[in-house]
């Protein structure tokens, strides 16, 4: 397949390596990568095929830190903000990527850098400083040990520019704490994968960031063209203001049909969470809405969602700060059962400011509680702390104590798995993960949620194509019966998604604005107009979705491939979702059926055209794809089918 | 014609500096651009500059800053209104 001409615009141009070992700095050209995978993710993906080798652990000094801002990113693309944030999976040695918004990845582009990758470690504390084309390793002494905040307003003091930004870690990834996340402009999280874990065993506190260039598009008016209409849309959009008032709008409604359908209640006991309880969280008076004071956009966002906090009663009174996502609610409080809204505001507020994983804060730790409540811990091993259900300052203590590797936070501070070797007692059953990884969502009930968390390269996650709603997700019109329930037809509909997704992280476009859960504000016609006119290429939807989308895709498995053991069993949800029923609610008694999930998991692998006994990619698609050399590496190590 | 800012609907895009950066460059230069928006990350507030360099999009139906603005902070005030911040 021929796909693409000499890329004329919207990339910056180069690639930045820096080795903390050697301190040596050198760039080399953007375009190599960005012809097979447009940018971002993409050419994160590239590099780490082509220059980790299979051994590599994610300690070692030879494992990268790789930062891909999107192709689109600068260029006033509704939502083109993101930075995909990759390295090898803390979790499972496999494909780590973790993608964040803000302002940072923006302003990489205008210091004229679409990636930058991290190699080798320093032997003392370090933040990189990058102005322009002045760029230095600079002594990070002085804000070693500090919390996120701290660290952003030291170094605004300091450097002596408002305008710079910053990606950081917090105590939690100094602490090597596997489930770290590298928080960007003081809230955003790239929390998979234990990215901020790695850039703290690199002794890398911070990388701030100021850019004075500019970013040109090919075909300038076409391109400012294509931009308006995609305006419009989102203007025209009926679902902005509902997003807008951000995603924690719809929990406010008691009666909205997830909170019966993702949540996790009680580390996994259920999927049900009392109505009574909800209304306590959500209540527009006195619950979490009430405590938003407003709300804030990311770089060239029309929709803005991300919320400031600030706690009006109680003993958090006047705690304040950026963020909360809906995240809080699947995991801080129904994982708890903690309905008191002020302690999941504080609490998630807290998880941000240690520089930690909501996702793994909030599935590793309930899983902590649950081991309290079946005896198999006991408050000799938790230094006092009586981890029950529903007790918000314990969880808020638990936080301090993960971050910190403070007494039993160390026994949980090297991942859950490893944490359940130690502990014994049967105690793995318990813990909701995905590849190693802790997941905070439930899926008994929705079935391409399943899949999609199921089968994610990154290690259940839900981004990779989870789908919801019958009419929010996947093609359109989707061919065949479908209802979220149900097994038949996920398939196609979490590999459309999966794809999209593909694309927009190569682009750099937030999903929020791209395909996600019905969103629907942009969409694969909308990215072929801006790559065409911007890029100067002359792409159709079916080489995204049939060409750029699979190899995206295929890089990752392969890279997981070459570097683990993840097999067809590894694609299949967590144990206690296949044997224990949700307890209570309108979906009592659901929980997955083996037999009807293989089947769709089957669908999945032929619609990627993997092999569906043993889950392997096939020769055929690789060639298709180009991917010959990766495919013969996969043939030496017997990970190809034929 | 004048364009008038309310800082209260401001969501901090920034997608007005790039539109009026396109107009002045046919490129996105936020560093060169007649409005600038800038956003503590710590508290959110949001601070506007407008230089002289604003040319009030001549050439275009309407300032670009004001048509891309989906937030309803930039509006065109006819021309016999004092340039001012509205309040709301």
């Amino acid at each position: 397949m021929t796909i693409t001409g000499k890329i004329k615009g919207c990339l910056a141009g180069k690639i930045l390596r820096v080795d903390l070992s050697t301190k040596n700095i050198w760039t080399e050209e953007t375009e190599k990568y960005a012809e097979k995978t447009l940018g971002g993710r993409g050419i994160n993906s590239l590099i780490m095929i082509n220059d980790i080798s299979p051994q590599v652990k994610w300690y070692d000094a030879e494992n990268l830190l790789c930062f891909g801002v999107g192709a689109l990113v600068g260029t006033m693309t509704p939502g083109a903000c993101r930075t995909d944030v990759s390295t090898v999976n803390v979790f499972n040695g496999g494909k780590g990527s973790s993608n964040v918004g803000g302002f940072w990845g923006p302003e990489l582009k205008y210091a004229g850098f679409d990636n930058l990758i991290i190699i080798g470690k320093s032997n003392k504390p370090v933040y990189l400083y990058i102005n322009d084309s002045h760029i230095e390793i600079r002594d990070a002494d002085f804000i070693w040990g500090k919390t996120i905040l701290e660290t952003e307003r030291i170094l605004r003091q300091k450097i002596g520019d408002n305008e710079i930004k910053i990606a950081s870690i917090g105590p939690a990834g100094e602490n090597r704490i596997r489930g770290s996340a590298i928080i960007i402009d003081t809230a955003k999280a790239a929390g998979g994968s234990g990215v901020g874990c790695v850039m703290g065993d690199k002794k890398l506190k911070a990388i701030v960031v100021r850019g004075h260039g500019k970013i040109e598009v090919a075909e300038p008016e076409r391109f400012m063209k294509v931009v308006s209409k995609c305006y419009q849309k989102c203007k025209n959009n009926l679902n902005k203001e509902a997003w807008r008032r951000s995603p924690l709008n719809f929990y406010a409604d008691p009666e909205w049909k997830e909170w019966n359908t993702s949540i996790v209640v009680r580390n996994g006991q259920d999927d049900y969470w009392e109505k009574e309880k909800r209304i306590e969280l959500m209540n527009p008076k006195t619950g979490i809405p009430s405590m938003k004071k407003k709300v804030r956009a990311c770089y060239s966002c029309p929709i803005g969602c991300m919320p400031f906090m600030k706690i009006n009663n109680g003993k958090y009174k006047g705690t304040k700060g950026e963020g909360l996502w809906v995240n809080a609610i699947w995991g801080h409080a129904c994982r708890f059962d903690i309905s008191n809204p002020e302690s999941i505001v504080k609490a998630w507020l807290l998880t941000n400011e240690l520089g930690l994983d909501g996702d793994y804060v909030a599935a590793g730790l309930s899983w902590a509680f649950e081991l309290y409540e079946k005896g198999i811990i006991n408050k000799k091993d938790t230094e006092g702390l009586e981890l029950t259900w529903g007790n918000g300052d314990v969880l808020i203590k638990m936080i301090r104590k993960l971050a910190y590797r403070e007494g039993f936070g160390s026994i949980l501070a090297d991942g859950m798995v490893e944490a359940a070797k130690k502990i014994g007692h049967n105690s793995e059953y318990y813990l909701i993960h995905v590849k190693g990884q802790p997941s905070i969502e439930s899926f008994r009930v929705p079935k391409g949620w399943a899949l999609a968390v199921s089968t994610s390269p990154i290690a259940g996650r839900h981004l990779r194509g989870a789908t919801f709603g019958s009419d929010d997700c996947g093609p359109k019109p989707r061919p065949g019966k479908f209802n979220v329930i149900d097994y038949q037809n996920q398939a196609i509909g979490v590999v459309w998604q999966g794809k999209t997704k593909e694309i927009e992280d190569n682009l750099g476009i937030c999903s929020y604005v791209g395909t996600w859960f019905g969103a629907n504000f942009l969409d694969i016609e909308d990215f072929v107009n801006l790559i065409n006119a911007g890029m100067g290429l002359n792409l159709t939807s079916n080489d995204l979705m049939n060409y750029y989308a699979p190899i995206g895709r295929n890089l990752e498995k392969a890279f997981n491939a070459l570097h683990t053991n993840m097999s067809r069993q590894d694609d299949l949800p967590p144990k206690r979702f296949r044997e224990e029923e949700v307890k209570s609610g309108p979906y009592k008694g659901f929980k997955i059926d083996e037999n009807e999930y293989n089947e769709i998991l089957d669908e999945f692998y032929e619609l990627w055209g993997w092999d569906k006994k043993t889950g392997m990619q096939t020769w055929s698609s690789l060639e298709k794809l180009d991917m010959k050399n990766i495919a013969k590496e996969l043939l030496r190590k017997s990970k190809l089918v034929i | 014609m004048r364009i008038i800012r309310n800082s209260k609907l401001c969501y901090g895009c920034q997608i007005c500096q790039l539109a009026c950066s396109f107009h002045h460059n046919k490129a996105f230069w936020p560093d060169r651009s007649s409005i600038h928006v800038s956003r503590n990350p710590q508290n959110g507030i949001i601070k506007w500059r407008v230089d002289a360099t604003c040319d009030k999009c001549v050439g275009e139906d309407e300032p670009l800053c004001v048509k891309y603005c989906m937030y309803g902070a930039l509006q065109v005030l006819n021309e016999n209104a004092k340039e001012q911040e509205v309040k709301k």
